[in-house]
């Protein structure tokens, strides 16, 4: 942890360019600039200002954001809920929706279904995330008028209460589809992938001349095994997916952590983009770590308790 | 689930509010939302509808009350005194008084911003306070650009019995606005919008028309407009010039074509040659990129017609200043761009190409590199475009000096002597951003601005101005391409935005 928050410190003060330009406007002069720079101690030696970061980061203190003059913790805190109400439900839908559609590719004998699923996936596939968002928007407010372009409340109605929330699941709706098409793709071809390599195992063969169904042989001996490396790529993505929400976040003006992360490089907010470094490869670590439980479970061949 | 949508279907986008609320969109958050600390437009755009300056500004840009009821102009214009509003009061209660006016300029605007603190700091040599409601500048010299810097953009008034507590800089208020504009704040959600709320003792009788002053943050331009179009939004605060046509033929959205802004206004794209480099400092090589490059081409293509070509260095919208036809000699020519690159020696070598030159800029000005690259590969020159970021633009520009060509879109503002001189005068050469790109050095140029900033006089300061131009157009330390316009959009039952300025709602209805 310590040592992706030195490579990323030394990253970003080689990184052209410093806060004043973004913090001043334009028409900036030498002296106004030279307050600035010392004001955030700029002016001192890369070693010092990295020994006086790490010193506070030790006390868990991330700074001041430049930007947001507010504490990093603070305006990460307020942004980070906002991505996880898209991220984690996005995950669960289009894991559950990704396995069934793979798995119905997979053991169906209708035609249709059987390269119909795994062709319109391969299609979403290839179709751009802002594309997508841009296309369930003119379907679904433009053309149809039933759900709202932008934001996470409308602002005008100062709802509060049970209304606020209502509001806020009518504004979930679009980018949470957005969000749960751009992943489904990957999920279904893979299981369908992995289930057409079981199938042909000799286990399997044996499953279905000891009498059982083949529907029945797919869904209780061959998804247990398929399931694994779709469980291990749901997991990888996953911090991926909390900055990759960047362009849903963008195109819905979506308050989240991916816009906010793009915003601090632009203006060089030095201590907030190492904030965020530092929340994301800790939900990375910890998500890592759930997925390896999840293997524990789901593969009696993996037990943390054994000793050998 | 399908009742629940149906019920949502009917209860949202069918409300009637009892309230008037507008719902402006803006590209980018603001940070904080104290104006007095920065010239940069995220701020103000938000900020300036809490806060009031002395003066408005009309769209002529000349000046009318607004804090200050009255003033008096003395001394040969080396004194102004301004008789303040009685019924003038802060969002808590509290009268404006000429304490504060002495407070904000003195503490805050001469440290921290930028375009003031250059522009008046020197000038002023005291600020008195005879009594609560009368303030009095005294000048060092009759200094005519005076009552334009003096707007909620420029100049914005702040409480001292906030401020006062600490720096300015880092005030817990900058988040928590106590201001004694049209609105008063009521919540920021960083990354979502910031509400304002109708200020009911505000000074001018009958404003604002409207409760509530939504101004939400909207990142993506085509999101922007789509929502306008719904009527999700109501005001768009810059509309990109490739949506003219679409937005004209929508009867529900009516346009507003601007030259200023909270901001800055009046600004021309430019083309900066780095003096310090053997190829550019060529004059010859300068004029022939003057005649290479199609400007008209760019009006059309880049600009869909939202704006003109530049003829002057001075922007056609100081009207008093511009010197109109000064760049008249450098027509559109690839031919006479072709002789004097001859002449100057730089010869084509077997590919037919000249030399080759970078060009550093924005990301989003990327067209006007393509345009211009086509125009100059006509002439033999290779011009190779480097897009970069805001910080690493204004690093490798105004530090490193790494550049053959750069393209800033530099605002010329309301006087010349804000936003024209920190282009040219030598002292303005160093690592300052946004300042004197090409490093040009010219002692006459120096005086004349001096000499043109100390008068009043607008007819002195007019030839002062049109001296410098024709200086200017011969020496070609810049290429000026075109003045643009910007774009304002608002839906058509709505009217009275200001969208010159930084106070924009304060008569919308």
């Amino acid at each position: 942890m310590g040592i992706i928050l030195f490579i990323s410190f030394l990253l970003i003060q080689a990184a052209p360019g410093d806060p004043v330009a973004a913090l001043a406007g334009e028409y900036v002069t030498q002296e106004y600039r030279e307050r600035i720079i010392r004001h955030y101690g700029l002016d001192q030696s890369i070693w010092n200002q990295g020994l006086r970061y790490f010193q506070n980061v030790i006390q868990g203190d991330f700074g001041d954001s430049y930007y947001f003059k507010d504490s990093v913790s603070q305006v990460i805190i307020e942004r980070l809920p906002q991505t996880l109400l898209l991220v984690i439900p996005s995950v669960f839908f289009s894991s559950f929706l990704g396995i069934f559609l793979g798995l119905h590719a997979a053991k169906s004998n209708n035609t249709i279904i059987h390269s119909g699923i795994p062709l319109s996936a391969t299609l979403l596939n290839s179709i751009p995330t802002f594309w997508l968002a841009y296309l369930l928007i003119l379907i679904f407010s433009v053309k149809l008028n039933w759900l709202p372009i932008k934001g996470m409340v409308n602002p005008r109605l100062f709802s509060t209460g049970i209304d606020y929330y209502l509001d806020v699941a009518y504004h979930t709706i679009l980018p949470l589809c957005t969000m749960i098409f751009s992943q489904l793709a990957q999920i279904i071809l893979l299981t369908r992938v992995r289930l057409e390599e079981e199938i042909k195992k000799p286990y399997f063969r044996t499953a279905i001349s000891k009498g059982l169904s083949k529907n029945r042989a797919v869904t209780h001996h061959a998804l247990p095994n398929a399931v694994l490396p779709v469980i291990t790529v749901i997991g990888s993505r996953f911090g991926f997916l909390i900055t990759g929400a960047i362009l849903t976040e963008t195109v819905f003006a979506w308050p989240g952590l991916g816009r906010l992360m793009v915003l601090a490089i632009e203006v060089r907010d030095y201590p907030l983009v190492l904030g965020i470094i530092f929340i994301l490869s800790a939900i990375v670590m910890i998500l890592n770590l759930c997925t390896d439980i999840c293997y524990s479970v789901l593969d009696p061949r993996i037990d943390f308790n054994r000793n050998e | 689930m399908l009742r629940l949508l149906v019920l949502l279907f009917f209860i949202f986008p069918f409300s009637s509010f009892a309230q008037k609320n507008v719902v402006v969109a803006t590209s980018a958050d603001p940070g904080h939302l104290n104006p007095g600390i920065t010239t940069g437009y995220n701020v103000h755009v938000f900020a300036d509808s809490i806060y009031s300056g002395l003066v408005m500004l009309d769209q002529s840009l000349q000046p009318s009350p607004d804090l200050a009821e009255s003033w008096k102009i003395e001394d040969d214009s080396k004194t102004y005194r301004f008789f303040l509003r009685k019924n003038a009061q802060w969002h808590d209660g509290r009268p404006v008084t000429s304490k504060d006016v002495k407070f904000t300029f003195e503490n805050v605007l001469f440290k921290y911003h930028s375009r003031t603190k250059a522009g008046l700091s020197k000038i002023v040599t005291e600020i008195q306070t005879p009594s609560d409601h009368e303030v009095v500048f005294k000048l060092s010299n009759s200094y005519g650009p005076m009552l334009s810097r003096l707007d909620v953009t420029e100049a914005p008034i702040l409480p001292e019995h906030i401020f006062s507590t600490a720096d300015a800089n880092d005030h817990p208020a900058n988040l928590n606005p106590v201001g004694s504009g049209p609105f008063k704040f009521l919540e920021y959600r960083k990354g979502e919008y910031v509400k304002l709320q109708k200020n009911e003792n505000y000074y001018l009788n009958g404003l604002p028309k409207i409760d509530n002053l939504i101004i939400q943050i909207i990142p993506d331009g085509v999101t922007q407009l789509l929502a306008l179009e719904r009527g999700e939004v109501d005001y768009i605060d810059r509309v990109p010039g490739k949506e003219l046509s679409r937005m004209e033929a929508n009867k529900n959205i009516s346009l507003q074509k601007n030259t200023a802004g909270p901001g800055g206004g009046n600004c021309i794209m430019t083309v900066s040659f780095n003096l310090d480099r053997e190829k550019t400092v060529n004059p010859l090589l300068r004029q022939a990129f003057a005649h290479a490059v199609n400007r008209d081409r760019i009006l059309e293509q880049v600009l869909f017609g939202l704006g003109r070509v530049a003829a002057a260095p001075i922007n056609k919208g100081i009207e008093w200043a511009h010197q109109g036809g000064t760049l008249a000699n450098y027509e559109y020519s690839a031919q006479k761009a072709n002789a004097l690159l001859d002449e100057a020696g730089f010869l084509r070598g077997t590919d037919g190409s000249r030399m080759s030159l970078d060009i550093v800029h924005f990301p989003r000005f990327n067209k006007y590199a393509e345009v211009m690259k086509q125009d100059l590969a006509q002439v033999g020159i290779n011009l190779v475009s480097r897009p970069l970021d805001r910080s690493a633009a204004v690093d490798t520009i105004f530090n490193q000096r790494d550049f053959d060509l750069n393209l800033i879109s530099y605002c010329n503002g309301a006087d010349p002597d804000i936003g024209v001189k920190r282009m040219y005068v030598s002292s303005n050469i160093g690592n300052i951003p946004f300042s004197n790109a090409s490093a040009y050095r010219n002692q006459e140029i120096d005086q004349l601005f001096k000499e043109a900033g100390q008068t009043s006089e607008i007819e002195t300061r007019s030839v002062k101005y049109a001296q410098i131009q024709t200086i200017l157009a011969k020496d070609l330390p810049y290429w000026w391409l075109v003045e643009t316009q910007s774009l304002t959009a608002h839906r058509s039952d709505m009217s009275g935005f200001r969208s010159w300025s930084g106070n924009f709602a304060v008569m919308a209805q």
